[in-house]
C-alpha cells in the first residue's frame, strides 16, 4: 500500500487505487476528527498559560496564588460530570436510552454546578489579603479558570444539543456518537483542570513547573 | 491515435461512506449573502479582505508622503504617521493576506481541487466569515473613536501601546485587541473545516501525494495556523486584562506622566515571547500557500511537471515545521542571553535550506520548459525575483552579529516588505489572474492586466530596493521625520521622495487591477470551461463557472497526479487528472 513517504505520484493507476490513502473511501467520522484537531488547538493555548505562568514565577517579587479549598469541592464535581458522560456513553453502546438521557441530564447540571462555583472561587479570592488584580499570579488565576469556564460554557452547548436530541430521535448509533463526542470534550477538560489545579493552584510544585518550563 | 475503451472500477474501488447532503439555499440572502457555498464564502472574504486592504493601501500612501515632504501635508501629525504604520502592517499581515489567502483561495480551491462537493461544514465555514466580518469592522471601528486607532506598532509591545501618551492607548488599542482575538475565533473554525475537508473529503484516487502543491501549502499553513494563533490570543487577552482590570502580566512598575502606575511586576518581554512565537510562523502562513500556487502555475503556464514533487511537499512541512522555533531572531537586541541567540541563529539558517530548495525546483520546472509568458507567468517569475532578493537579505538578518546593526531600520522593512509582503502580493495577483476565468466564465482584459503587471513589479522594485541602502546608512523605522542628522546625506530624502513616487504610482495600478476584475466580470470575453488546459480537477468541472456541488452527478475519480504536462507519445500537452489510464495512448502501449 502506497503512503506519503513512498509513492511516486507521477506513476498513474496501473490497478486499484489503495482505499486507505483516498480520502471519501475511509468511513471516519468527521465531527470526531474536528473535534480532535480543536482540542489539539485548546492544548496549545493551555500550554502556552502554563508557560507563560512557569516564566512569570521566576522573578523575585512572584506572590503565589491565595488557596481557595472551594476549588477541590469544584474538582470533585468536575470529576463527577465526566463520569456520567461515560457512563452515557457506556449506556448508548448498551442501547439502554433512558439511562442515557438521565445520565446526559446529570452532566449538565453537575457541570453548571462546577461552573457556579468556580465564580464563588472567584469572588473567595477578590477578598483575600492577595487576592488584588495587580498580584500577577491572581490575574493568571482569573485568566487560566475563566478561559477554561467559557470552554465548559461552550460544551453545555453541544451537551444541550445532545439532550435535545436524545430526547428527540431513538435513532441509538447517532446518540452514540453525539454522547462520544460529549464525553471526549469533558474528560479532556477534566484532564486541563487536573493539570493547571494541581500544578498552578496548589502549592508546592514550583519546582516541577520550573522544570517541566525548562527554566531550571 | 488509438483510444482504447476502459473500465473505471477496475481502477477505483467504491466509496465507503455517501455523499454528503447540500444545503440548498431557497432565499436571496441564503444564497448570496448568509451562503454555505464554500465558492460564495471565498469571494466574500476576498471581496472583504481587498477592501481593508485598499484602506491599508492608502495609509501607505500617508506615510510615504510624510517621508517624502516632511511637514507639508497638515493633515498628518506625529500620531496619525504612527497610526498609519500600525494599522498599515496589521491588516495587511492579518486581515489581508492572511484572510485572502487561507478564507479566499483556501475556500475556493480546497474542495474544488481536491475533488469534494463542499467543505465538510458549510453552515461553521459561514459563520466563520461572519465572525472574520466583525473582526474587521470592530478594526475599522477603531478609526472613529476617540483618540483614534492605535498607534503603537503593528507589533503592539507593552509597555508602550497602553500607555498614555501613545495614540489609540484609550480604546484603539482595546478594539485592535477584541478585533484579533474574533479574528482568531472566526479563522479557527475555518482552519478546522479546511483541514478535515483536505483529510477526509477528497474524491476517490485522490491520494495525499496526488493533490496539487496549492492545497499542500494551503493545508501546511492552516495547521499552522491553527496553533500559531493561540498565543496571539493569550497575549491579546492577558493585555486587555491589564487595560481593563490593572492585572500586571506584562505591565512593570512604571512611571506614566510623572505619577506612578498601578502596575507591578508585570514582564513586557514575555509578550514579544508570545508575539513572535505567533508573528514568525505568521510569516509562513503567507508564504506557504504561495509556494503552493506559484509552483502550480509556473508547472501550467511552462507546461511541465513540476520538479521534484515529494521534495517540494516535505519542504513545505519542513518549513512549517521549522518556523516553531526561530521566533526570537525577532528578538535579538531585547538582551537576550547570546547562547539563545546562536540557537535562533542556527535555526533560522537552517530552514533557508529548505526554502533554497523550492526555489532551485522552480527555477529547474521552468528550465526548457515551453514557457507561457501569460499574465499568470508573468507574476509568477515576478515573485521568484522578489523572493530571491528578500530571502537573500533575510541571511543578513538571521545571523544576531549582523542583524543588531540592522534592526530597527529600513533595511529590515526593505527585507520584509520584499519576502512577505510583495512576494505573495504577486503571487496574489497571478493566482487571481489564472482562476478569474474559472471563477467568473469570463476572460480579464489582457492590456490592463499587462499594465498592471508591469507597473506593480518594476514599482514594487523602485520602492524597497533603494530602501535597503538607506536602511545600511541608519535610516531607523517608524520616525516621523528625520532632521539635522549628520550621518544622513541630502541625495537620502531624495531618495525617500522617489521612493514615494513610486509607491504611488504602484497604488494606482491597484486600482486599474480592482476596475479590471470589476469590469471585466460583466463585460469581458466568455472564457471555455479549461482555458490554460490545465489538468487538475477545479478545470474539469461540468459548469464554468462551477455550480452548488462543484461537480456533477458524479464526484470525479483521481487516476494520476496534477503534473502531467507534455507527456511523451500523448497527443494533447497535458492529461486531466481524471483520465483514466488506459484513454491515453502510451500509456495503453504500456
Amino acid at each position: 500500500m502506497s503512503n506519503i513517504f513512498t509513492e511516486q505520484p507521477w506513476i498513474a493507476d496501473t490497478g486499484p487505487i489503495a482505499p486507505a490513502l483516498s480520502g471519501v473511501q475511509i468511513s471516519v467520522n468527521a465531527r470526531r476528527s474536528a473535534l480532535k484537531m480543536l482540542l489539539s488547538v485548546v492544548s496549545v493555548f493551555f500550554l502556552l498559560m502554563i508557560v507563560a505562568y512557569g516564566g512569570r514565577m521566576l522573578y523575585q517579587d512572584w506572590r503565589p496564588t491565595p488557596q481557595i479549598n472551594l476549588l477541590w469541592g469544584n474538582t470533585g464535581v468536575l470529576l463527577l460530570s465526566s463520569l456520567c458522560l461515560q457512563a452515557a456513553l457506556l449506556w448508548a453502546r448498551a442501547g439502554k436510552a433512558d439511562w442515557v438521557r438521565g445520565a446526559l441530564i446529570g452532566a449538565g447540571i453537575l457541570t453548571v454546578l462546577f461552573l457556579a462555583g468556580q465564580l464563588a472561587a472567584w469572588q473567595q479570592l477578590t477578598t483575600m489579603v492577595l487576592g488584588d488584580f495587580s498580584n500577577p499570579s491572581v490575574g493568571f488565576f482569573l485568566m487560566i479558570t475563566g478561559i477554561h469556564g467559557l470552554h465548559m460554557a461552550g460544551g453545555m452547548v453541544a451537551l444541550m444539543r445532545t439532550i435535545k436530541r436524545a430526547f428527540t430521535q431513538t435513532d441509538i448509533q447517532s446518540m452514540e456518537h453525539n454522547v462520544s463526542n460529549c464525553a471526549l470534550y469533558w474528560h479532556y477538560l477534566l484532564g486541563v483542570w487536573l493539570l493547571v489545579f494541581g500544578l498552578l493552584f496548589t502549592g508546592n510544585n514550583f519546582e516541577v513547573l520550573l522544570k517541566i518550563c525548562g527554566f531550571i | 491515435m488509438e483510444h482504447i475503451a476502459h473500465d473505471e472500477t477496475s481502477f477505483v474501488r467504491p466509496a465507503e461512506v455517501g455523499e454528503m447532503e447540500l444545503y440548498h439555499a431557497k432565499t436571496w440572502l441564503g444564497k448570496y449573502v448568509f451562503s454555505q457555498d464554500a465558492k460564495t464564502i471565498a469571494i466574500q472574504y476576498a471581496a472583504t479582505a481587498i477592501a481593508i486592504g485598499m484602506v491599508a493601501l492608502v495609509l501607505s500612501w500617508v506615510m510615504r508622503l510624510q517621508l517624502a515632504w516632511p511637514n507639508t501635508f497638515t493633515f498628518i501629525d506625529p500620531a496619525y504617521y504612527l497610526q498609519a504604520v500600525t494599522m498599515h502592517g496589521m491588516i495587511m499581515v492579518v486581515y489581508l493576506l492572511t484572510a485572502l489567502f487561507l478564507g479566499g483561495f483556501g475556500n475556493y480551491l480546497i474542495p474544488l481541487m481536491v475533488g469534494a462537493r463542499d467543505m465538510v461544514f458549510p453552515w461553521l465555514n459561514m459563520i466563520s466569515f461572519w465572525v472574520y466580518f466583525t473582526a474587521v469592522v470592530l478594526l475599522a471601528a477603531s478609526f472613529f473613536v476617540g483618540g483614534g486607532s492605535t498607534g503603537a506598532g503593528w507589533t503592539l509591545y507593552p509597555p508602550q501601546a497602553i500607555l498614555p501618551g501613545t495614540p489609540g492607548s484609550e480604546t484603539g488599542i482595546l478594539l485592535m485587541l477584541a478585533s484579533l482575538a474574533v479574528f482568531i475565533i472566526g479563522f479557527t473554525m475555518g482552519g478546522l473545516n479546511y483541514v478535515v475537508t483536505i483529510l477526509q473529503a477528497r474524491t476517490r484516487g485522490m491520494t495525499l501525494m496526488r493533490m496539487p502543491l496549492t492545497v499542500w501549502g494551503i493545508f501546511v499553513a492552516t495547521v499552522l495556523a491553527l496553533f500559531a494563533f493561540p498565543a496571539l490570543f493569550v497575549s491579546a487577552i492577558m493585555m486587555s486584562l491589564d487595560v481593563l482590570l490593572g492585572t500586571s502580566f506584562f505591565m512593570p512598575a512604571i512611571m506614566t506622566m510623572g505619577n506612578e502606575a498601578d502596575h507591578v511586576g508585570g514582564n513586557p518581554l514575555l509578550f514579544q515571547h508570545l508575539f513572535w512565537f505567533f508573528g514568525h510562523p505568521e510569516v509562513y502562513i503567507v508564504a506557504l500557500p504561495a509556494f503552493g500556487i506559484v509552483s502550480d502555475l509556473i508547472s501550467i503556464h511552462a507546461r511541465k511537471n513540476i520538479f521534484g514533487y515529494r521534495m517540494m511537499v516535505w519542504a513545505i512541512i519542513i518549513i512549517g515545521a521549522l518556523s516553531f522555533v526561530v521566533w526570537a531572531h525577532h528578538m535579538y537586541v531585547s538582551g537576550m542571553n547570546p547562547y539563545f541567540g546562536f540557537f535562533f541563529a542556527t535555526t533560522t539558517l537552517i530552514i533557508a535550506v529548505p526554502t533554497a530548495l523550492k526555489v532551485y525546483n522552480w527555477v529547474l520546472t521552468l528550465w526548457q520548459g515551453n514557457i507561457h509568458l501569460t499574465i499568470p507567468m508573468l507574476f509568477s517569475i515576478a515573485f521568484l525575483l522578489f523572493f530571491i532578493n528578500g530571502g537573500m537579505t533575510g541571511l543578513f538578518l538571521g545571523n544576531a552579529s549582523v542583524s543588531m546593526p540592522l534592526s530597527d531600520t529600513l533595511f529590515v522593512v526593505a527585507h520584509f516588505h520584499m519576502v512577505m509582503a510583495v512576494a505573495p502580493v504577486m503571487v496574489v495577483c497571478g493566482a487571481i489572474y489564472h482562476w478569474y476565468p474559472k471563477i467568473t466564465g469570463r476572460w480579464y482584459h489582457e492590456g490592463m492586466a499587462r499594465f498592471h503587471f508591469w507597473v506593480t513589479f518594476v514599482g514594487s522594485y523602485l520602492v524597497f530596493l533603494p530602501m535597503h541602502y538607506l536602511g545600511i546608512m541608519g535610516v531607523p523605522r517608524r520616525y516621523f521625520e528625520i532632521t539635522g542628522t549628520s550621518f544622513l546625506p541630502d541625495s537620502a530624502q531624495t531618495v525617500n521622495a522617489s521612493i514615494t513616487i513610486a509607491a504611488l504610482v504602484v497604488g494606482f495600478a491597484q486600482l486599474v487591477f480592482l476596475y479590471n476584475l470589476i469590469f471585466s466580470a460583466m463585460k469581458g470575453q466568455k472564457a471555455p470551461g479549461n482555458p490554460w488546459n490545465a489538468t487538475s480537477l477545479e478545470w474539469q468541472t461540468e459548469h464554468t463557472p462551477p455550480q452548488h456541488g462543484n461537480f456533477g452527478k458524479e464526484l470525479p475519480c483521481v487516476y494520476r497526479w496534477a503534473y502531467d504536462f507534455s507527456v511523451p507519445g500523448v497527443e494533447d500537452d497535458f492529461i486531466p487528472q481524471n483520465v483514466p489510464p488506459r484513454s491515453t495512448t502510451s500509456e495503453a502501449a504500456s
